[in-house]
C-alpha cells in the first residue's frame, strides 16, 4: 500500500455569525423573544443544510451590541453542537462596535486563507448609537470582510435601514424588512440554510465580473406572505 | 551550458478529476490539462493546467479551460524550440514578452473563433438572465469571452532551464533533489476565497507570473502544478506543501509508473475529503542521471 502524498485533508472551515441588535428597544412588543425563538428554531435547519455539503466545516458563533458589544457565543461551534442561549435586552445601539469586533476575528489569522466566504447576518431594530461607519469602514478593509457573505435583517419600522444597507454595501441585495415573528422566523431561516449553501459551495469568480451578489450568488429571498399574523413592530 | 544537463531527461504524469460536490450535483468537470510532446517522456516537457471558472456566468468555462492548456503547451514548446538554451540572454525578459502576452490574446483568438462556430444561445443568455438579472446577460453580450472564464498554469522543463507560469489561483511548486519544496513567487493576496484573477480579464497578461530558473546545482529535481482544489483540500500550508517531498520521495522509491497508476485514487480522496472541487495534478520529474546515487533525503522531524 503506497501512502497518498502530502499532510491531513480536511473540509474549509466556513464561519457564520450572527451580530444581533440587544438595545432596550428590542424588549418592546417581544421583538428580542422573537428574534431568540427565530434563531433557535433555525438551527435544525442550519445543521441540515450543512450536513448536504460535506466538504464545507460550518462553525457558528454571535455577537450581540448594545451599550459595547459582546460575544455571545464566542468560540466558533461546529453547527451540530451550536446551542442558542436566550438573548436579553437593554442599553444603547453600539453596532459600530460589533462591526470592530467582527474584524477582530475576521483579520488572517484566526481566520484562514483557505476558508469559504464567511457569511455574517446582522438584525437590528434601531440606528446606531456609536461611529458606526468608521467602525464599517474597518471591517470592509479586512480582505475577508470585504469578500464576507453579508446580510442585514431589520426588525420593524423603526429600523435604520441606511446602515444596513451599508453594511450589505451592494444595492443590489435589499436590507430584509420583519415586521412581525413569521416574517422575522422566514428570514433567519432563509439566512440558515439558503445563504448557508450558497457561501458553502461557491464557483470561482473572476476579479472582474462577480456575480450580482458578491462573492457568492445569493439565492432570492422568501417572499413577505400574506398571513394570519399582522404588522406589529 | 554543461554536458551533463544535455542528457537530463524530463517525465511527466498528471491527472484532472471531477469534484466530489461536482460530481453530487452531477456538475462536469471543468478542470483541463495536457502535455507536449504527448508519450510525456523527453529531454524537455511542457504541461499546462487549468481552472475553468464554473460560476453562472463563465458556463462555457471547461471548453475555456481546454482552449487554456491547448495554447500554453503550445507556447511553450515553441518558446524551447526558439530558445533551447540561455546562451547569456535575458531569458526571463524575452520570456515575458513572448509567453505572456501571446497566451492572452492567443486564448481570446482561440476563444472567438469557437464563437463564430458556435454563439451564444438565446437559451444560454435567458438561463444567465434567470439566476442573476439582466445585467450578467449585458455584460456578456458586450464580452461573450467571459463565458470561458478559466485560470493557466504551465510549466516547461528543459535541460537548460525551467520556466514556470501562472494566472489566476492554483499552485506551482519547486522540489530540489533534497526535496526542498517551495514557491516560485508568494501567494497573490488578493485571490482570497472564490476570486481570481483570470485569462478573460482585460489586459489579463499584466496579471501572468512567470519566472526562468537555469539548470545548475540548485536545479529542480521535480516541478508541480495543481489547481485550487488539490491545495484547498490539506488542512494546512505545510500538509500541502509535504506534497512535494512525498511525490520525490515515492517516485525514487517506487518509480513514476506506479506513482502514475495511483493518481486516479489519490486524486478522488483528495478532492472527497477535502475542498469536494474539481482536482488537477501536474508533476515533472527530472530523471536522474545514470550511475549518480541521488542524495537521501533529510530526515523531517
Amino acid at each position: 500500500m503506497v501512502r497518498r502524498p502530502g499532510g491531513e485533508l480536511a473540509s474549509r472551515p466556513l464561519h457564520f455569525i450572527w451580530i444581533c441588535d440587544c438595545s432596550g428597544s428590542m424588549q418592546s412588543d417581544g421583538k428580542i423573544q422573537s428574534l431568540n425563538n427565530a434563531i433557535r428554531e433555525a438551527i435544525p435547519h442550519m445543521l441540515r443544510a450543512a450536513e448536504e455539503n460535506p466538504h464545507a466545516q460550518v462553525f457558528v458563533r454571535a455577537l450581540k451590541f448594545s451599550d459595547g458589544a459582546q460575544w455571545h457565543i464566542a468560540q466558533p461551534t461546529p453547527v451540530a453542537d451550536f446551542k442558542w442561549t436566550d438573548l436579553q435586552a437593554g442599553g444603547v445601539t453600539d453596532m459600530g462596535r460589533a462591526m470592530q469586533m467582527a474584524a477582530e476575528q475576521l483579520k488572517i489569522p484566526p481566520m484562514s486563507e483557505r476558508a469559504l466566504p464567511p457569511v455574517l447576518v446582522l438584525i437590528s431594530d434601531g440606528q446606531p448609537t456609536d461611529d458606526f461607519r468608521g467602525s464599517l469602514a474597518e471591517l470592509l478593509d479586512i480582505p475577508w470582510g470585504k469578500r464576507a457573505v453579508r446580510i442585514a435583517i431589520a426588525i420593524g419600522d423603526d429600523a435604520d435601514h441606511e446602515p444596513l444597507q451599508a453594511f450589505i454595501g451592494n444595492p443590489e441585495i435589499p436590507v430584509l424588512q420583519a415586521n412581525n415573528s413569521e416574517t422575522l422566523v422566514n428570514y433567519i431561516k432563509w439566512a440558515s440554510t439558503a445563504v448557508l449553501k450558497a457561501a458553502s459551495s461557491p464557483a470561482s469568480q473572476s476579479k472582474t465580473m462577480k456575480s450580482a451578489g458578491g462573492n457568492v450568488q445569493i439565492p432570492a429571498p422568501p417572499p413577505v406572505v400574506s398571513t394570519p399574523t399582522e404588522d406589529v413592530w | 551550458m554543461g554536458g551533463s544537463h544535455q542528457s537530463a531527461k524530463w517525465h511527466v504524469i498528471g491527472r484532472a478529476v471531477c469534484g466530489a460536490a461536482h460530481r453530487r450535483n452531477t456538475m462536469p468537470l471543468q478542470d483541463a490539462i495536457c502535455w507536449l510532446p504527448a508519450e510525456g517522456s523527453s529531454p524537455w516537457l511542457a504541461l499546462a493546467l487549468a481552472d475553468g471558472h464554473g460560476s453562472p456566468v463563465c458556463f462555457r468555462s471547461k471548453q475555456g479551460a481546454d482552449l487554456a492548456v491547448e495554447t500554453a503547451a503550445l507556447l511553450l514548446r515553441d518558446f524551447h524550440l526558439r530558445h533551447p538554451d540561455c546562451d547569456g540572454t535575458d531569458l526571463q525578459r524575452v520570456a515575458e514578452e513572448e509567453i505572456s502576452k501571446p497566451l492572452v490574446s492567443q486564448w481570446r483568438q482561440s476563444v472567438m473563433r469557437q464563437l463564430e462556430q458556435n454563439p451564444l444561445t438565446a437559451s444560454e443568455l435567458d438561463g444567465l438572465e434567470q439566476k442573476l438579472g439582466s445585467s450578467a446577460g449585458r455584460a456578456l453580450e458586450a464580452d461573450p469571452v467571459l463565458a470561458y472564464g478559466s485560470t493557466a498554469l504551465a510549466a516547461l522543463a528543459t535541460p537548460a532551464y525551467s520556466l514556470l507560469l501562472q494566472l489566476g489561483d492554483g499552485d506551482c511548486l519547486i522540489v530540489s533533489r533534497l526535496g526542498e519544496t517551495f514557491r516560485p513567487w508568494s501567494r497573490d493576496t488578493r485571490l482570497l476565497g472564490v476570486e481570481t484573477t483570470s485569462l478573460c480579464m482585460h489586459q489579463a497578461w499584466n496579471e501572468v507570473r512567470l519566472c526562468i530558473r537555469q539548470a545548475g546545482e540548485d536545479s529542480a529535481a521535480l516541478l508541480l502544478l495543481c489547481t485550487d482544489g488539490y491545495s484547498n483540500s490539506f488542512r494546512d500550508d505545510e500538509g500541502f506543501l509535504n506534497v512535494g517531498r512525498d511525490f520525490l520521495e515515492l517516485i525514487r522509491s517506487e518509480g513514476i509508473e506506479k506513482v502514475n497508476e495511483h493518481l486516479d485514487e489519490w486524486l478522488a480522496e483528495t478532492t472527497e475529503n477535502g475542498s469536494g472541487d474539481d482536482v488537477s495534478l501536474g508533476i515533472l520529474w527530472r530523471e536522474e542521471e545514470p550511475g549518480l546515487t541521488p542524495p537521501s533525503l533529510p530526515l523531517v522531524i
